[in-house]
This record gives structure tokens, sequence and C-alpha cells, in this order.
């Protein structure tokens, strides 16, 4: 038990680590991250960017969009993670008004 | 390719549905559609290169449902890490293209949030992030059609159907 925590411990750092350095833009508010297991049972890192209100719906998908390539390549071409990367995306006041709304149900 | 592209529309539709409110149901289903839309749209193109002819429709039709969501998966993760099995290598290009690697990436993606979409109630969706998808589907939809007739792209579309034998050992 003790090992599996250490071992997610290094992966989450290892994670956190590729994307610190893929240097995210500043619509970028927060980024969440969670290791499990995808809905096959392999080995998975949900992630999930909360996203500037001021960006208009093009601005949004566009920047998204090249993050979410850019974060994945990273993800899977790292030879220190095998989890495969699912990254999300949403605006920070939708986000929250969700978690408002439908507490304990949302990242 | 019409069925996946009319599929992807029906996805937008209903993200934009409900202007002020969406229902969770509703992005829900337009997260599923998404997942089928790229689903239809490989299935499709990969049996009307098997079996090609309008005079061959339902051979191609039985064809079209003899895929396999996991087998599809499994080649898609291989596709997307650029590593391909023994078996399959020296058939296609090295690297992956990044068109292939685009679409076969967006695969295990939508897969992977259709599977939450229509079963785990416990996950709440903003619909900022169900049109985030739908743009995955849009972008993987446009890296197909810049790709679907190189040979890499064949190779692909024949390994969706026999992933699971041609990785026998």
């Amino acid at each position: 038990m003790i090992s599996t925590l250490q071992k997610n411990a290094t992966e989450e750092a290892v994670i956190r680590r590729i994307i610190d350095d893929l240097d995210l833009p500043e619509t970028v508010k927060e980024y969440r991250l969670r290791l499990t297991n995808d809905s096959f049972g392999d080995p998975a890192v949900y992630l999930l960017f909360l996203m500037s209100d001021d960006l208009k719906i093009e601005e949004f998908l566009s920047e998204t969009g090249r993050i979410r390539q850019v974060l994945t390549d990273a993800i899977l071409d790292s030879p220190e993670t095998e989890r495969w990367p699912f990254p999300a995306f949403s605006l920070e006041g939708e986000q929250r008004e969700l978690e408002r709304k439908y507490p304990g149900t949302t990242w | 390719m019409k069925f996946g592209e009319d599929l992807l529309a029906q996805s937008k539709l209903l993200a934009r549905h409900e202007a002020r409110r969406p229902r969770q149901t509703t992005l829900r289903r337009a997260v599923s559609t998404a997942y089928y839309a790229l689903f239809h749209l490989l299935t499709e193109e990969s049996a009307r290169f098997l079996i090609a002819g309008d005079a061959k429709k339902p051979l191609r039709q039985q064809v079209q449902r003899a895929f396999d969501h996991g087998a599809m998966r499994q080649c898609c993760r291989a596709f997307s890490g650029g590593a391909l099995p023994a078996a399959i290598a020296p058939l296609s290009p090295v690297p992956v293209s990044p068109e292939l690697r685009l679409v076969a990436q967006a695969f295990v993606t939508l897969q992977d949030a259709r599977h939450i979409a229509d079963y785990d109630v416990a996950i709440s969706y903003s619909r900022s992030y169900a049109v985030s998808l739908i743009d995955v589907t849009e972008a993987a939809f446009a890296a197909w059609r810049a790709i679907r007739t190189t040979d890499e792209a064949r190779v692909f579309l024949v390994s969706l159907l026999l992933w699971r034998q041609w990785n026998r050992t």
C-alpha cells in the first residue's frame, strides 16, 4: 500500500514537471490532476484545466486544442510514465457554477 | 463518411441546445455522439476500403458490424504512441504521421469520455467540457481527411479490424 502511494506520488511529480515544462499560457487559471485507471482498467492520468472566462469560444477551442495536443504528446513520449493522459478543459466560471450546483459530483 | 459526419453535426447541435442551462443528459448525449461520430467514420472508411463498390453494400455493412471497440482502442493506443508491434511495423512508415497520431489519440480520448458519459452518473459536465471534446472530434475528422488515401492510413484501417488477429503470439 505504502509503495503504491509512493509510486503514485513519484508519477504525479513526473507528470506535474512535464506540465510545468510546457509553459502553459496565462489563460490556464488552474489545473487538477488525478491518477487512476481509465474505463478499461489501464493506468491513466485525468487532468482538468480551468480556463479563463475571458476567452471567446474560438479562442477557448484553439487554445485548448493546442494544449491538449502538446500535453498528450509530451506524456505519451515520456519514458518516466506509462499512464495515458486524458486532459479535459472547462471555463473556470462554468466549472465553479457546476461545483456549486452539483457538489461532490465534479473534479 | 456520411453517417459519421451526421453524428458529428448532431453532437454539435446537442452541445448548443438549451442555451442557458444545459441539462446533464443533453451534454452526456453530445459527448457520446461525438465518440460514435469518429467510430462510424473509421469503420465506414475501413469497410469501404476492404469491400469497394455499390453492389457490395450489404457485404460492406456486414463487415462494418464486425468492428470491436476494445480492439480498436488497442490499435489506436499503439498508433498514438508510435510504437507498432512487429507484425505491423514493416507495413507502416516510422514515425507515424502527426495526423494519424491525432486521429488515434482522439479515438482513445473520446471512447473513454463516452464510457464515462454513458455510465458514470457521479460526474457532472460543463458545456465547455463537452464542446472541447467535440472540437477533438472535428480535429480528428480534418486530420483524417488529410491522410485518408495514404499507405499508412490503409494499414491503420485494416489494423482497426484485424488488430487482435495480427497480434496473436
